[in-house]
Parts: structure tokens; C-alpha cells; sequence
């Protein structure tokens, strides 16, 4: 292929949208080591082969951590009380620890996908496994408990990040602080009963602001282009559910919130542009739809009746979808 | 340099920071109050381990009468066949608000007593069951651990230990009788 047929067939994807400026500049980078060696036929596709195999063998990993944990849950669902304390222990805690051992070890960056799977089997496993633990030596998994033991897990995991620097450990560190978090504010609740549900909402929309400001925060380590896209995909489940918590805890707060929830909603689109998250827009059009539809249900069915306010609802509806769909194509993509 | 590091982790720092902060907000929003709640008066209750169907009353019942407990005849009722006679009547404690301890005393114990009715105490007291449902399911305390009695006064609230003890699944077997003087 020519050098003008090269930049010709870029210039097309790139108008396309199918690749962006970002993704030439870090082939660009990625590629500086190779700059010397001469380009031929066969060093072109050697890679994308490479890149397939490796692909299917991540498929494999991941199907295999899936079999794992269906297996466990059968296991302990089917013969919980036929394997003893002993073999409680072994399937839940045993191959949690074993798994993140596993992780640990594999530390070279073709094992970048299989130290993640055993990371992920191990997180599923070991508050299984704490629980089995507390319970079978007769203590309680109460609050107090989970706390500690979602504190002393965030710790382990946060230990295995500054190890082996998987991205996967960043949500894995992220959900076990929310849990020891949600704990505590229960924790605390409970020695007041004076206070109603709303702490808990207020307390989901600290955790999603939280969730939001982590995600903006991680920079991760991008030595290779598939890292940078497990960063991304890391921030994009944080601003992802970060959105989902404060928009449902805020839809649920009545009264004046009904009022201030609409800036809040606007600020979510204003910040998905910013952001350049799709999970924020798409979240904060549809919270935008649901509250739309219940400020009609709430306030103006007694003045139009049901039939027009249906019309009114369908209206929004489609608006506010096109609305977004502009938005992400122009400012998200 | 380090000011630019700081700055530049400064969205991480303010979201670990936030849910704690927020965790002791709340707890010193709940724990303050109670430190303000110190009633002067003990109390007198009644306390009955049945309920449901097998519950059919009792013969006396405690009222105060020119500040001394008396026990006062119940309503007349007509018991079936396979009903079991009804207990003369319920057992009856003294709760010391300064140890937070509850023990069972006998009705001349309580007669020699000097009782103002309720609910409110001379102080401006009042005890009340609380139910808190603040849980997500089981695993974190669905079961509604903070449920129980309180002694109250305004908005703030302070548990009773001793008296929540065993009410929290059927709230309706404790009866407050009177303040001690």
C-alpha cells in the first residue's frame, strides 16, 4: 500500500469516527521502540495475529474464572453441609487466597489478563470466605465485622495494586471501601433511630460524587494501548455508577429537591460533555425522563388531565432522547 | 513539586475524604444530642414475654392513684374451653435511668413508691419505641438493629439498652406505668 493510500484510508476513519486523534497518537507512541525496524509485509501481520490469539486466550481466561465461581456456588449451594467446615473453608476462603496469591505472582505483562481473572475470583470469594470463618467459630458477621473485614480486603487489594498495578484493583479497592462505608453509616444510624431514610440517600449521593471524583482522579499506568483502555473502561464504570447513585438517591428525595434535582440533572449532561462519558449522559437522560414524567404525574395532571399529560410525557420523551443522541455525537462520540 | 503532586490528586483525595467525612458528620449529628439527654426521673414498667394468639390479658392492671401504684381490676372477660386462665397480673420493673439497668421488683416493692403518671416525665422526658428500617438487605442490618425504646426529649433520643433487650420483635409488650419522684 502507498504511503498517500495509507493517510487516505485514515483520513476516511478518522471522518468516520471509527478511530479518534487519540488512537493514532498512542499507535504513535506505542510504536517508537519498532521505529527502526524495517516495515514489511510480514511484520504488519505478525502482530494483528498475535493480537487475535491473545484475545482468544482472554475470552478462555475469562470463561474459565466464570466455570470457577459457578462451580463454588453449586458446590456450597449442593453439598454445603456434606463438605464439613474444613471444605467451607477451602471453596470460599482457600480459593480466594489462593487466587489472589495467583495474581500476585503473575507479574509480566502477558499475564496482564490472567493475573485479573485470578484478582476477580478472588474478591468474589473472600467475603464468602470471612463469613464462613465468622460463622462456623460461632461470632456474628455484623457491622462491626463487615467493617473491618471490607477495610482489612481494600487493604489487601490496595497492597496487590501497588504490586502489580492491574486496573481491575482499582474497583476492586473502590467496592470494598463502599462497602465498608455503607457498614459504617448503618452502623451509625442504628445507635439513632431518629433519623430517617433520607441519610441513606444522602449517603448514596456522597458515595456517587466519590465514585465520580476517583474516576477523574485515576490515571492508572498506560504502558501499552490495551492498559489505557482498561484505565478508560475503569473510569467509565466509576462515572457509570457514580451517576447511577447520585441521580437515583437524588430522584427519591421529595420537597424542595424535587426543584433541585433539575440543576443537578443538567450538571450531569454539562459534566458527561466534560467528561466525555457516555454512561453519564445516557444515565442523566433518562433520570431526566423519570423526573419529567413525575413532576407531570405530580403537579400538572390535575390542570391538563391524564391524556394530555401522556401527549406532554411522550413529547419529552422523544426530545430529550434526540437531545442526547445530538449530544453524544457532537460532544461525546 | 509535592504542592503539584497534591494538586494533582486532589479529585482522588477529596473522594476518599468525602464518605468519611460524611461518616463523622453524621455520627457527631447523632451522638451530640445524646449527650444532652440526662433524664433525673427513674421509671416503672410492665413487661410480657406472650403475644400473639396466646395473649388473653390479665386479671389486675397497674394504675397510679394519688402517686402510689395500685393494681386495678381488668375488664371482665369470657374465656373459651381450651384458654388458659389469665395471670393475676404483668411483671412489673424499675428501670434507673443514670446505670441504664432494669430489674424486676414486687408490687409492695412499688407501692412504697412515689409515682407521677405519664408519659411525659417532670423533666420533659418521654419514652417511645423507635423502629429503624436503615438496612439494605441482611448485610447491613436489615433486620433493623437500631429498633427499640428510646427516652426522648425533642428531636433527640437516646437508646435504652435494658428495656430494648428482647422487644424488638413484638414492640407492643412493654408499658410504661409512671416516673418515680
Amino acid at each position: 500500500m502507498e504511503k498517500l493510500q495509507v493517510m487516505s484510508f485514515i483520513q476516511s476513519q478518522l471522518d468516520a469516527g471509527t478511530i479518534t486523534n487519540s488512537d493514532i497518537l498512542s499507535i504513535a507512541t506505542g510504536s517508537v521502540a519498532q521505529a527502526a525496524m524495517p516495515v514489511t509485509t510480514t511484520s504488519t501481520v505478525a502482530p494483528q495475529i498475535g493480537h487475535s490469539q491473545r484475545n482468544l486466550v482472554n475470552i478462555f481466561y475469562v470463561i474459565g474464572a466464570i466455570i470457577i465461581l459457578t462451580g463454588v456456588i453449586i458446590l456450597v449451594s449442593q453439598h454445603w453441609k456434606g463438605i464439613g467446615f474444613p471444605g467451607r473453608v477451602l471453596v470460599t476462603a482457600g480459593i480466594a487466597i489462593g487466587s489472589y496469591v495467583a495474581g500476585l505472582m503473575l507479574r509480566s505483562p502477558s499475564s496482564r489478563v490472567l493475573s485479573q481473572v485470578f484478582f476477580t475470583i478472588s474478591v468474589a470469594l473472600a467475603p464468602l470466605g470471612a463469613y464462613v470463618i465468622l460463622t462456623e467459630n460461632g461470632m456474628s458477621f455484623g457491622l462491626v465485622e463487615q467493617i473491618i473485614i471490607a477495610v482489612g480486603l481494600t487493604m489487601l487489594f490496595a497492597f496487590a495494586w501497588l504490586i502489580t498495578r492491574r486496573n481491575v484493583l482499582t474497583l476492586f479497592v473502590v467496592f470494598n471501601l463502599t462497602w465498608a462505608y455503607y457498614a459504617a453509616v448503618i452502623k451509625v444510624l442504628n445507635n439513632g433511630a431518629a433519623f430517617g431514610s433520607d441519610i441513606l440517600s444522602w449517603a448514596t449521593i456522597i458515595a456517587g460524587i466519590a465514585y465520580i471524583l476517583v474516576g477523574y482522579g485515576y490515571k492508572g499506568i498506560s504502558n501499552e494501548i490495551s492498559e489505557d483502555r482498561e484505565r478508560r473502561s475503569v473510569q467509565t464504570i466509576l462515572y457509570g455508577l457514580g451517576t447511577l447513585a447520585v441521580l437515583s438517591a437524588g430522584f427519591s428525595l421529595n420537597g424542595i429537591w424535587d426543584l433541585v434535582y433539575i440543576p443537578v440533572l443538567f450538571a450531569a449532561f454539562y459534566l458527561s460533555v466534560f467528561l466525555r462519558s457516555r454512561a453519564m449522559l445516557i444515565f442523566a437522560a433518562i433520570f431526566l425522563i423519570a423526573h419529567l414524567v413525575y413532576l407531570t404525574s405530580k403537579y400538572f395532571v390535575d390542570v391538563t388531565g391524564w391524556p394530555i399529560a401522556l401527549i406532554i410525557c411522550g413529547f419529552i420523551v422523544i426530545g430529550i432522547g434526540y437531545g442526547s443522541l445530538y449530544v453524544m455525537k457532537k460532544y461525546i462520540k | 513539586m509535592k504542592k503539584e503532586t497534591l494538586l494533582g490528586n486532589l479529585p482522588l483525595l477529596l473522594g476518599i475524604a468525602l464518605p468519611i467525612l460524611f461518616v463523622i458528620s453524621i455520627s457527631l449529628a447523632i451522638y451530640l444530642p445524646t449527650l444532652s439527654i440526662k433524664p433525673a426521673h427513674d421509671f416503672l414498667y410492665t413487661q410480657d414475654s406472650r403475644s400473639g394468639y396466646s395473649y388473653n390479658g390479665y386479671q389486675n392492671e397497674y394504675h397510679i392513684e394519688s402517686g402510689k401504684v395500685t393494681l386495678v381490676p381488668s375488664e371482665a372477660r369470657t374465656l373459651g374451653a381450651n384458654e388458659s386462665p389469665r395471670p393475676s397480673a404483668p411483671r412489673l420493673y424499675y428501670y434507673n435511668t443514670s446505670t441504664n439497668a432494669a430489674r424486676e421488683i414486687s408490687y409492695e416493692e412499688a407501692q412504697a413508691l412515689s409515682v407521677i403518671s405519664g408519659p411525659t416525665s417532670p423533666d420533659g422526658y418521654l419514652v417511645e419505641y423507635r423502629y429503624n428500617s436503615s438496612g439494605i438487605f441482611d448485610l447491613f442490618g436489615g433486620n433493623g438493629d437500631g429498633s427499640g425504646y428510646y427516652v426522648t426529649k425533642g428531636g433527640a433520643g437516646k437508646k435504652l439498652p435494658a428495656l430494648s433487650a428482647g422487644t424488638d420483635s413484638y414492640r407492643g409488650n412493654v408499658a410504661i406505668i409512671g416516673w418515680i419522684k
